[in-house]
């Protein structure tokens, strides 16, 4: 009964991380027109004006604003660079996430591959700490500290260097319980 | 290091690997892992079930022989 509930919950929470991150890969070619549209509502008023041609017109946005994103300025080309950085590194972290659980449901949580791929996650969650902060800094150039402050990117500076030191302080945990395993299965 | 001689013991007193994990109580696989030194620590219980099946002391089974890289 004790293994099944931590099984059960690993299998709920890999169908949460596989569709985290599907729609993470699906979102990142978007993000250059997003960043340039300013969010959804130009693109949301565009699917329902009911135009015949409209998923043509969204397909041709998509792809060119891939082309020019890039001339629009520091704000923007720093948005869209922030966002697909994020966004990879995210992808990582959630993709190590679900090889964590896989070794669960198998029944070897203790096992050296978890703490690699928890440190690897580390890495990524300190990677995006850091873009958030070249982020901050950049628009604190711009629009100022007060702005710079209160948006969300200055959230990810402590949230994401947290989430990394707890990453990183599981993986050194698996090792050790991983060692401990090893130990006393070659104790006869 | 500690050397396990068990192979030694177990061809004196003409006992299969198979014979002694049944006196013994322990699996085929961990006799293994003793018998081809890649055991980490040995219980005394095990130690004394493997002494009492080989009719043999401690001394018999385990040897300890100075590692070459220390001693340079």
């Amino acid at each position: 009964m004790k293994q099944t509930i931590p099984k059960n919950v690993a299998k709920i929470l890999r169908v949460l991380l596989l569709i985290a991150f599907v729609c993470d890969l699906l979102m990142l070619p978007l993000v250059p027109a997003l960043v340039l549209l300013n969010g959804m509502e130009p693109l949301e008023a565009l699917a329902v004006s009911g135009m015949p041609d409209a998923p043509i017109w969204l397909l041709a946005i998509f792809l060119m604003a891939w082309i020019t994103v890039w001339s629009y300025g520091g704000h923007a080309v720093m948005l869209t660079l922030f966002l697909l950085f994020s966004g990879v590194c995210a992808a990582v972290i959630l993709w190590q996430g679900r090889r964590v659980l896989r070794t669960l449901l198998r029944g070897q949580p203790f096992s050296a591959e978890n703490a690699v791929s928890l440190r690897r996650a580390a890495v990524c969650a300190f990677l995006i700490s850091g873009a958030a902060l070249v982020r901050t800094v950049s628009t604190a150039f711009w629009k100022g500290p007060g702005a710079a402050l209160v948006s969300y990117t200055a959230l990810f500076i402590p949230l994401f260097a947290m989430a990394g030191l707890l990453f990183l302080l599981m993986s050194g945990l698996f090792g050790q319980a991983t060692a401990m395993k090893e130990e006393n299965d070659l104790t006869i | 290091m500690i050397v396990v001689n068990l192979d030694v013991m177990m061809a004196k007193r003409k006992m299969s690997l198979s014979q002694l994990s049944e006196k013994v109580d322990i699996t085929l696989a961990n006799l293994s892992i003793l018998k081809n030194n890649k055991a980490k620590a040995v219980r005394f219980s095990t130690l004394e079930a493997i002494c009492a099946a080989l009719d043999c002391q401690p001394g018999d089974i385990l040897e300890f022989v100075p590692d070459p890289e220390e001693g340079q």
